[in-house]
This record gives C-alpha cells, structure tokens and sequence, in this order.
C-alpha cells in the first residue's frame, strides 16, 4: 500500500517539519490552515493547502470532518497528525479508516487504551509496569467532596491530571488541601481548552522527581524496539523546556530496563508506529515509575534522531505503509552516539511571568553552524496569532560529549535573533549555565528552584555599547524624520530636499 | 545631538555626533569613536577600535528600545529634550489616583474575580485572560477600591483594552 499524497493535520513548526520528510522521500504534501494562518510558513511548506475553517482550533484543525473533507478534496491517501490537536484521538483515526485514508499511527484501539491516562495505568499495571500511587479514574462531576478525601488518603503533595492530556496543560500540583478546590477548577478548565475534554484524576506527587521518557517503534508485523531515552525533567510548570539523550542519571542497566519494560506496555496493547512511555525516576534511588504513553511523535523526537541517526517520521510513513523495522534492537544499541539537546524557543516574555507574546516577527535569524539543526515554524513577517501555543520552532545540536553540546547549544542561541516579539532564548542560556544543569544533577524543580538566577538582571559588561548603538539608532531615525516633515518651504523644491540629503550624508 | 538615556534605571546622557568615520559618542566623560554601519531591519554593525559589535534595535512605544548586542538585552530609553520633559511630567502620578488594569495581550476573558465597589489588596487577583492556551491572572496594582469593571467573563478582548479601573 503505497503512500503517495500525505495531509499533514496541523500548524507550526511540526507541520513544516513533515513536509520536509515528505519531500525528501517523493511524497505530494497538504496543508491545512485556519483564517490565522493563511500566510503561515507551513502552508507555503506543502505543495496544496485546504481552508478548514475560523482561527479558533476548536473550529478549524480540531473539526474532524473538515480534516477528513480537506484529504477528500485534495486527494491525500495518509494523515499525519503531528502532535498535539487529533494526533491522539481514536474517533479521527476511525474517521480516516472508513473514508479509506491511512492514520500514519496507531490503531485505534491502541489510542484509546493508551491514550487516555486512567486506562493506560491499568493497562500498564496489567503489563507488570510499575506506576505511582493514585486514582484510576477521573474525578466525576459532582464527586469533586469524596476526590478531596482521596487526595488526603494518597497523601499530599497531589498531582492533578487532564485524563486526555499531555504537554502540563490541565495539570497542577496541589500541596494544600485548601487549594484542591480552586486548582482542581482551573485544571478542569484548562483541559477542556486544550483537548475538549475536561476530565482530570489525581496522582500522587514524587520526591526529587526526573521526568524521563523512552522512544519505542513498533511495525506490525510483531517487532518491538526502543530507541533510547529522553531527559525531560527542565520544565516550567510542566511544559518542557529543554530535553536530552542521553539523560545523565542514566545508567546502561537502567536504559536497557526502561526500555524492556516500555517494549513490553507498547506489546501489551499491540502497538503500532512511533510511541513513548514516559516515565517518572525517583533521583536518589533511580526507581522508576510509568507515567502514561503518548502515542504520537514527540515535539522532542529531534535528539533522538540526532543520536540514532534515523528519521523518526520517515519510518512512521514506512511503518503506516506496511513496511517491516529494518533493525533489531542491537543495531539501534550500536548505532546510539554522542549527545543531543533541544531548547524550544517560546513566544514569551520571562520578565513578565512568561506571558505570551503574539505579534509580528520582524526578523528572525536563526543559528547554523556544525551541529545544529533547527525546527521552526515561522519566518521573518510571520504573524504569531493569539490562538495556538506559543512555541515558535525548537533548536536542536549534537556534539560528541555533554559538555560540547551544552557549549553548542549556548552558541547557537547566542546567533538566534527574533525581533518584534518577544522571546524566551535569554532565558534558555541562562538555564543552560545553571550549576544544576551543567553536573547533569536536576529533578523537575529545576526551573522553579533556580527562578531568582534565571531571572535576575545581570551587567552584560556591554551597556556603554548599547547606549552608543541606541544613540546613533535614534539620531538616524530623528534625521529621516526631519527629512519627511513637509514643514519649510525648501520642501517644496526636490531640488533642495536633494541638496539636504547630499548635505547630510556627507556630514556622516 | 544629546539624549538622556535610560538604562537599568539609571539617567545617562549620550551625546552623539557625525565624524569622519561614523560617529563620536560621549557618555559621561567617555568618548567612543565608533564606526557604525546601517543594516536592514534595524540592525547595527559597530566597530570600537577593533572590536567589533553586532547590535540589534527593537524600537517600542514612548521612546523604549530594546538594544542586543550580541546576545544579551538591554532594555532601554532614549530621550530628547522635549521627551524627557514629558517622562519627568508623567512620572509623578505613578500609583497615585486612578489605576487602569488592562489586557496586556489580544484574548479571551475566562474569570472576573471582583465586582464594582469591591475593595481590594495589591496583587489580589482581579480577571482572569487566557491566551495561547495560557491563563494569566492579573492582579491589583494598588490596595483601593474598583469604580470600573469592563471585563465580561467570555468576552474576547484586545490587547490595551480597560478591564478594570481601581482608585
């Protein structure tokens, strides 16, 4: 069953970034955009491109007759959902079935046994998979008095979850019973938001906590592999921020552990495609714990490529067309080297609690140079609407060590530039000096301990500079609009303005 | 020319002039002879001596800049004459009297948290925007008493529009 015209169901960064895979491997591509992002940069990354309906998600790349439409219209043969939006939603992967367009995914029923939370814990405990203390099942409307009592029994401090979430939103840390009722509230509302589905349970929260995730790929043909792991414990407020592979708490024993256990969740529901379990390590006793399984690509999965050399969506449209993994599991061991980080860069302002920035990009250069790569989905004049999450691209580098790479990814985004919006890159080469960081020795509190560093104003040691840069900006700019101003009547004489613009730039 | 500058909450006055390779830039009892070159976008390639400096201009609003060189930040003023009259004008009534609280992004309003006539705290939480599938709580700049309440719970709002006034 060969693939010859791929959809791609969705924006950003992530959509720009299947296209690329597409055109490399002879694949006709299809966008589709909101009324927000016509001119978007992923829309003039496809080859075709499909309306599919106002800015609001919720009524343009959430609506899943008007996804299955824009494949009917444009004659996709496959959907490639990304992450985030219908990626993970069983009822679209059914939708695609029956109008005869192959999900590039799981099946279905894998979706919905991993992709909500609840069931995925009972799957996994099923599976033998160790996981955390707490609730199997959302908190019902109206049971919100006995989920309280729970919470008290689990024992504080309490996690609560969107069931259909990922990415921190719809989750919150409750340490006091006195705010279970407001964050429970906020949780609840934020996951409706995001997944149209606010259904939230209640985990119990682990010590010194290291949120650490294995990539597996499944065919379906009964082979099962993992690729590694991902360190994704550098996180504000449970959105990652930076990940790596490999993470430094991990030993070989533990990695191979890992992944055997995630191999056998992924068996354990017939798994097919690119998967990842993410898991919760204890960071003294390196006791680990199944947290849930996404069962899509990753917005992480470029350091895993880095340092397996493979393309992970390349081998997700094999996979979707039938194709068996070409590897075993020992090839993969041998061909892992060196190390990967990414950064996402974020439209965001840190100074004012990381507030999002929507706007117009004025200028965006982004970094190159040996070992980088980067995933963006916008370019210079590119609108960043209000509507979508503000993550604007990823910068991804490998090097031969940690320290090279941690090197690297501090000069690349020293070379990054975005104007006319603001953006998190500061912040990110702060995060990458903190001491924590640089030993590897950091647990999901990472950001929120080191809040005072990663915020304070420091001297650049390059303040005259910027006075003397500001100064003769301003002069200029004071200069050209002396020349408009329409005031004397030499204006009137083009003559004149001439003799006035000679006169002014050989006063330069 | 002579501006008064602002930087890291300190006045500075820079005092610029053409010269023969570019400009002479006094500040304080410095002098820079700096070779500058123009780029597109608001860019500036500086060179001091031999060092050379890649600085970038984010013009904002009122006179605001903010100035990169190289990758660190520098959020900063540049006023004339007339400008810095007009800042040390304004600058008096700050938190006394009247205090709007306003969108300060494009988005929908998800929770009022006050009424008309309530008295509040400062950094009590008054509206609740969400934007970008983020909530962000705006709180009260001053302890006072709300005489206006334009957010309406649902409402989509742009960025600058009063929510809500506090005296």
């Amino acid at each position: 069953m060969a693939i010859r015209k791929i959809l791609i169901a969705n924006r950003g960064e992530i959509a720009v970034r299947v296209a690329r895979t597409c055109k490399e491997m002879g694949i006709g591509t299809v966008a589709i955009y909101s009324d927000a992002d016509r001119a978007a940069l992923h829309v003039r990354s496809c080859d075709e491109a499909v309306r599919v309906g106002p800015p609001p998600s919720r009524e343009s790349y959430l609506v899943i007759e008007n996804v299955i439409a824009a494949c009917k219209a444009s004659g996709a043969d496959a959907v490639h959902p990304g992450y985030g939006f219908l990626s993970e939603n069983a009822k679209f992967a059914r939708a695609c079935a029956s109008a005869g367009i192959t999900f590039i995914g799981p099946p279905p029923e894998a979706m919905e046994e991993m992709g909500e939370k609840t069931r995925a814990r009972r799957k996994a405990i099923e599976a033998g998979v160790p996981v955390v203390p707490g609730l199997k099942e959302p908190i019902p409307e109206g049971g919100e008095a006995a989920a309280k009592d729970s919470a008290r029994s689990i024992g504080y401090p309490i996690m609560l979850k969107a069931a259909a979430g990922g990415g921190g939103k719809g989750m919150r840390l409750v340490t006091d019973p006195k705010d279970f009722d407001s964050a429970l509230a906020t949780a609840r509302r934020e996951a409706l938001g995001a997944f149209g589905d606010g259904r939230v349970y209640i985990e119990k929260a682990v010590a010194r906590p290291r949120h650490i995730e294995i990539q597996i790929f499944a065919d379906a043909h009964g082979n099962c592999i993992w690729l590694g792991e991902r360190e994704c414990s550098v996180q504000r407020r449970h959105q990652k921020v930076i990940e790596e592979t490999p993470s430094a708490l991990v030993t070989p024993e533990l990695r191979a552990e890992m992944g055997r256990v995630a191999v056998n969740a992924a068996r354990a529901v017939q798994y097919v495609g690119a998967g990842t379990c993410e898991f919760l390590v204890d960071g003294n006793t390196r006791h680990f714990y199944f947290l849930e399984m996404n069962t899509r690509l990753q917005v992480e999965h470029p350091v895993t490529e880095l340092c397996t050399g493979l393309d992970l969506v390349r081998w997700q449209i094999e996979i979707a067309a039938g194709a068996r993994l070409p590897w075993t599991q020992d090839d993969v061991l041998r061909s892992l080297r060196g190390h990967a980080i990414e950064a996402r860069l974020y439209a965001e302002d840190p100074a004012k609690n990381f507030l999002p920035g929507p706007g117009t990009i004025l200028d965006l250069r982004l970094s190159a140079g040996p070992g980088v790569r980067n995933d963006c989905g916008v370019e210079s004049g590119s609108e960043v609407p209000r509507y979508y999450d503000p993550m604007i691209g990823k910068l991804a580098v490998w090097a031969r060590t940690r320290d090279e790479a941690i090197a690297r990814l501090g000069r690349a985004l020293g070379e990054t530039v975005v104007k006319g919006i603001t953006t998190n890159t500061a912040y990110l080469k702060k995060v990458l000096q903190l001491e924590e960081f640089r030993k590897g020795d950091y647990d999901t509190g990472l950001l929120a301990h080191a809040q005072d560093r990663l915020l304070r104003r420091e001297k650049s040691g390059n303040e005259e500079i910027a006075l003397a840069a500001a100064a003769i900006w301003q002069l200029e700019q004071d200069q050209r609009a002396a020349l408009r101003q329409p005031a004397a009547a030499a204006e009137q004489s083009a003559w004149a303005r001439a003799g006035r613009l000679l006169a002014l730039r050989r006063s330069r | 020319m002579r501006y008064t500058a602002i930087l890291d909450g300190e006045e500075r006055i820079v005092e610029v002039t053409p010269a023969a390779n570019g400009y002479r830039v006094a500040i304080g009892d410095k002098v820079f002879e700096v070779d500058a070159v123009h780029l597109q976008a608001d860019a500036l390639s500086l060179i001091v001596g031999t060092r050379s400096y890649r600085c970038d201009i984010e013009p904002g609003k009122d006179g605001r800049l903010t100035v990169l060189v190289g990758d660190s930040i520098h959020p900063l003023e540049i006023l004339d004459e007339r400008k810095l009259r007009m800042r040390r004008a304004s600058g008096k009534f700050s938190l006394e009297g009247p205090q709007r609280v306003d969108a300060p992004m494009p988005g929908k309003v998800v929770r009022v948290m006050v009424k008309a006539g309530d008295e509040v705290q400062e950094g009590q939480g008054l509206v609740v925007v969400e934007a970008m599938k983020m909530e962000n709580e705006l709180k009260s700049p001053k302890a006072g008493k709300v005489t206006e309440l334009h957010a309406v719970e649902g409402a989509a709002v742009e960025s600058g529009a009063k929510l809500v006034v506090v005296v």
